[in-house]
């Protein structure tokens, strides 16, 4: 059993190793009746559990909210409106009432840099387009689109010891942008040797960007958990009294996942060419022999010409950014734990509380798991509140669909 | 007498007798910085360097094309998004050691410090917070001066119709542009503790926007120590309705200097060969707040001790322009600056 200053202060002959726990809740809501009935999946009931063998300490909380298509562009309106309530499994809440996850943000976390004329790869069309207006505000978004993690302690990588870091291809978008190239790259941080030395640390990335392919709809559903086929279920509405038109009950429809979107040709979620792997570290780790101190880790996604792709079609608006919809995992290999950091596939916004497009709080009091210790974390069994029809492509119609994403980041105590 | 503790960077105080800002500036194509030596200290105190920034650069460009009656040129300017950034790589090179890493990482891999203010202001301010208070003693008069960019007369091929801002624009009287920007330092009196700020707007004066030096001057009886600088840009462009795009740190170079105690140097020491830049690019000042990529070094961060140096190598960024027959990639001038203080020992 670890005492309690074991697991806050780094302390020899411990390893700290990052973890996440993520999950997310589902609201799919009318259209017939002003969109108060609504089917609500709630978070998965092991999501924030600790099945790991050693203890969990948590230090930040991230909330997104992506509509369909996967685009957070709705985080900043929704997520006061939309409450949750946290506490521990078989234990007591630790409020009474349902909280806006946006817990305790601070500022921004997210380089934004006004785009004045979007310059993309590809050509000079927006810039000709773009000329002599202020362009819209979702192309100032961010002039790096990176998310980070700076770990709270850094990682001790046994001397022979890799990282290993998945990302997955991107997914379909509501124009045909299956030809356009997007990459991404990712850089791990190491500290500098204890011995004087004339840069202060050094990196590990990929060498190049590479590019992500364009998910299949069917691919991108499936990784997703979203439905293959729609289904309509009845879900009572107290609105509409029974003999007065209606038995009182109207059908939702959660809609098949990116229905009427544009797919492109990867069938495979993760994409070998877009993984730091072994290989990568073990040509360009020339301390090999000695142990490297991890300090965090940075994920790049030049979506630039995407972007232009959008505004050069419709004229208008663009996705967020792609972080949302990316997922990834990671893991040390041949030292360390081995385990992957966090459960399944996580976006990648959620797993960077440094610098995300996701609501990032620190928690002012860090939160412990022991093994087999959960969360237990629930939203509200009924929507009180109308949630906005998003425009979909032709033929589908608005959809009213909301995903919660939430995570907890922080670290694993591991006796070394 | 009440002592006012002069101490941010905790590891580091004490470490000189008067500490002044250091930039060293210059920009880089694929053959390194433009001079070798922009970024030696050439001074005979140490100097302690904190964080990197990088930016582009408006730049104007001719293209030779093939017309109707043979070779011809075309000919523009271009205010880049700092977006065009991304497309570069660099990395840090002294005694043939590199930093991050041995193969030239693009901007967003440094990029470790956001710096963006709100988005209602974060257009056109930037701000640098010294890393340790800078000591402007009674009589000590601050020297803030300013250069926007000059198109040369060149209108953006790019932007039809329009022409980009430029010092002597036809459509802008000289000394409205000057009024466009704005500089404040602000700190606090060494004895008393209490606030002081000294600042103004730009006015033409012999050929660059100088803040009236009768305001940058501590009139009072005490040292003031300074811990912060704040520059506003606007332009005129906007007061008629209009173009936001022009309000844009990037339109603009600054130079600055404490004239009285201290060492008297300009606080930004540029390249000077083969074109010499005394001003240095104004969003490479701004590592609190304003659009550059920002990265902080780790630790104490790099010490250049008098004669010591780093070079810059990497790819600058570039920008697609359309000649007509396709899209030809025009080099963007991408600047770095290294920040820190010197320390007179």
């Amino acid at each position: 059993m670890f005492a309690p200053k074991d697991l806050l202060e780094n302390k020899a002959g411990f390893l700290y190793e990052p973890r996440a726990l993520w999950g997310f809740a589902t609201y799919n809501q009318s259209s017939v009746t002003e969109g108060r009935p609504t089917i609500i999946t709630n978070f998965d009931r092991d999501a924030f559990f600790n099945g790991s063998r050693w203890p969990i300490v948590l230090t930040h909380a991230c909330a997104m909210i992506v509509v369909p298509g996967g685009y957070p562009i709705l985080t900043e309106t929704m997520l006061p409106l939309l409450g949750i309530r946290v506490g521990m499994r078989s234990g007591p809440k630790f409020g009474l009432s349902h909280v806006a996850p946006n817990l305790e943000l601070g500022a921004s976390k997210e380089a934004q840099t006004p785009g004045f004329f979007s310059i993309g790869p590809e050509g000079a069309g927006i810039l000709q387009a773009g000329a002599g207006q202020d362009l819209p505000l979702v192309l100032s978004r961010s002039v790096t689109n990176t998310v980070r993690w700076e770990f709270d302690h850094t990682l001790k990588l046994p001397p022979d010891a890799f990282m290993e870091l998945q990302l997955s291809n991107r997914v379909p978008t509501i124009i045909d942008t299956s030809t356009v190239q997007v990459t991404s790259d990712v850089s791990f941080y190491a500290e500098a040797p204890k011995q004087p030395a004339l840069f202060p640390g050094t990196v590990y990335t990929q060498q190049q960007a590479r590019d992500m392919q364009q998910l299949s709809n069917y691919a991108a559903a499936q990784r997703f958990g979203e439905s293959l086929q729609p289904t309509t279920q009845l879900v009572y509405d107290p609105t509409i009294p029974p003999g007065e038109g209606g038995p009182g009950y109207v059908p939702v429809t959660v809609p098949q996942a990116f229905a009427g979107y544009f797919g492109g040709p990867a069938e495979q979620i993760y994409d070998p060419t877009l993984a730091f792997n072994s290989r990568e570290m073990v040509r360009q780790k020339s301390t090999f022999a000695l142990p490297t101190n991890l300090k965090g880790y940075a994920i790049h996604i030049d979506q630039r010409a995407l972007e232009q792709e959008f505004v050069s079609t419709l004229g208008f608006g663009a996705p967020g950014s792609l972080h949302a919809t990316t997922l990834a995992r990671a893991r040390s290999r041949n030292g360390g734990t081995g385990n992957w950091w966090w459960r399944g596939d996580a976006p990648t916004a959620l797993v960077s509380p440094t610098n995300t497009p996701a609501a990032s709080s620190p928690l002012s009091r860090a939160i412990a798991l022991q093994p087999n210790e959960a969360l237990s974390i629930t939203v509200p069994n009924v929507c009180d509140f109308p949630i906005p029809a998003i425009g979909a492509p032709a033929g589908v119609g608005p959809v009213r669909q909301l995903v919660v994403y939430l995570s907890f980041c922080g670290y694993a105590v591991v006796e070394d | 007498m009440r002592s006012i503790p002069i101490e941010f960077a905790s590891r580091n105080k004490g470490e000189g007798v008067l500490v002044e800002p250091r930039f060293y500036f210059d920009k880089y194509d694929t053959s390194g910085n433009s001079d070798l030596a922009a970024f030696t200290n050439g001074e005979e105190f140490p100097v302690r360097l904190t964080r990197m920034t990088a930016c582009v650069m408006p730049t104007t460009y001719r293209i030779e094309v093939e017309g109707e009656g043979g070779d011809e040129e075309i000919a523009g300017a271009i205010i880049p998004s700092q977006w065009a950034i991304a497309n570069a790589t660099l990395r840090i090179s002294r005694l043939d050691e590199f930093y991050m890493h041995e193969v030239p990482l693009p901007p967003h891999a440094w990029n470790n410090t956001p710096i963006a203010a709100a988005q209602s202001t974060t257009r056109g301010t930037v701000v640098h917070r010294f890393d340790q208070p800078v000591v402007l003693a009674a009589r000590d008069v601050l020297y803030a001066e300013f250069l926007p960019f000059d198109a040369g007369g060149e209108t953006s091929w790019l932007l039809p119709g329009q022409s980009v801002p430029t010092a002597f624009s036809a459509d802008y009287d000289a000394s409205d542009l000057g009024r466009m920007v704005t500089a404040q330092f602000a700190g606090y009196g060494m004895r008393t503790g209490r606030p002081y700020t000294f600042g103004g707007t730009a006015q033409l004066t012999d050929g660059s926007y100088l803040v009236d030096p009768a305001a940058m001057q501590n009139g009072g009886s005490e040292a003031v120590a300074l811990t912060q600088v704040t520059i506003s840009v606007n332009h005129p462009a906007l007061l008629g309705g209009g173009i936001l795009g022009y309000v844009n740190p990037a339109l603009w170079s600054a130079r600055i200097r404490i004239v009285g105690s201290g060492t008297q140097q300009p606080w930004f020491k540029g390249p000077v060969t083969p074109t010499a830049i005394p001003f240095m690019p104004l969003p490479l000042l701004g590592t609190l707040a304003g659009t550059a990529i920002v990265h902080t070094f780790p630790g104490d961060g790099l010490t250049l001790e008098p004669g010591d140096s780093v070079q810059i190598e990497g790819v600058p960024a570039s920008t697609p322009v359309d000649d007509g027959d396709g899209v030809v990639l025009v080099p963007l001038p991408t600047f770095v600056a290294f920040s820190g203080y010197l320390m007179v020992t």
